[in-house]
């Protein structure tokens, strides 16, 4: 692992290992702790593939465009362990992922719960795309789009309908329908692969019959997302109008 | 919180090696398995705040940083050590 010019710690280490651990001199364990103190490019763990993967993340677009949006705070750990879920999604290590899960939804809560719920399926991008929207065209600080991630996050199963193609149609109107009664700021309507034409198609027609018209203002996008397997994702965002003026949507939940 | 310019990669290290590289920054185990410090104290990971078993342990560079290893702890350190 070492270049020309580099010690090799792992060869050092290994030289070490083969006397008694008690009988390593003084000397020899000094040398080791300057050369970890002063070269500084490896970390030794036991998920090394995993590690880098979560490495790579920080160069991964969703992650970045979300640290440019929100600024850094105490949830972007849970941003990139969703990125690392859907990443494991894709190249089918399902048991991993089912681990990942139960380990961050038992230790850290509901909100980063539905933090790696949104990262990990898709949305977040898409969910990204209308914060950025909203932070240029109403010129909002880093902390004003937190809090309106966090508002969305929040009140994700009040908001959002996933469309899947098991649900009926008639059923997915009727879930649409209903949040419109309920005035909600903000609601989120989505499907992936074949159920993302699907939503676009129940979103079109309740367009066409001007269920929104007055009410909501739909802002809709279809992305192909996936680098091993290309799904396409339909997302619309609806924001109702009566919070579209000149304030933002964060200070009306 | 300084950045590390020259990191390359994260690696596996053998038990043997492990155990090395531990005392020579300090570190023990004790006899059940958890990482103790000069003190005889077993170490707190800094990002989950639990007790660190050597099994489980990620030995990492800028300064002698011990973490109980899972997705969370390493996105922390990443965030801290490894991102502009």
């Amino acid at each position: 692992m070492a270049g020309d010019n580099e010690p090799d710690i792992n060869k050092i280490l290994g030289n070490a290992a083969v006397i008694e651990l008690d009988k390593i001199s003084t000397r020899t364990l000094s040398k080791i702790k300057s050369l970890w103190l002063k070269y500084k490019y490896y970390g030794f763990t036991p998920t090394p593939s995993e590690a880098e993967s979560l490495k790579e993340i920080s160069n991964n677009s969703t992650y970045l465009t979300f640290t440019r949006c929100v600024g850094r705070y105490e949830y972007n750990a849970f941003i990139r362990i969703g990125l690392l879920i859907y990443d494991l999604n894709e190249t089918g290590n399902k048991d991993r992922v089912d681990e990942i899960r139960k380990y961050v939804y038992s230790e850290h809560g509901n909100v980063p719960k539905k933090i790696i719920q949104i990262a990990s399926t898709g949305i977040l991008l898409h969910v990204l795309e209308y914060l950025t929207n909203l932070r240029d065209e109403k010129n909002l600080s880093c902390d004003t789009v937190r809090e309106e991630f966090i508002n969305i996050v929040t009140l994700w199963e009040n908001v959002s309908i996933p469309v899947s193609l098991l649900d009926p149609e008639e059923n997915i109107i009727c879930l649409i329908k209903k949040i419109i009664g309920e005035k909600v700021p903000i609601f989120f309507v989505y499907g992936a692969a074949n159920a993302a034409y699907t939503a676009e198609l129940i979103v079109a027609k309740l367009n066409n019959v001007k269920l929104f018209s007055g009410k909501y203002l739909p802002w809709c996008k279809v992305r192909t997302i996936g680098k091993i397997k290309k799904i396409e994702h339909f997302l619309g965002v609806f924001y109702a109008l009566e919070y579209t003026d000149d304030t933002h949507l964060v200070e009306k939940f | 919180m300084q950045k590390l310019k020259d990191f390359k990669k994260f690696l596996s290290l053998s038990i043997e090696n492990k155990t090395v590289l531990l005392k020579a920054l300090g570190y023990e185990i004790d006899n059940e398995g958890f990482i103790i410090n000069e003190n005889k104290h077993r170490v707190i990971c800094k990002y989950s705040g639990v007790e660190v078993p050597f099994i489980n342990s990620s030995i990492l560079p800028g300064s002698t940083i011990i973490i109980n290893t899972s997705p969370y702890t390493l996105s922390k350190y990443l965030e801290e050590y490894l991102e502009e």
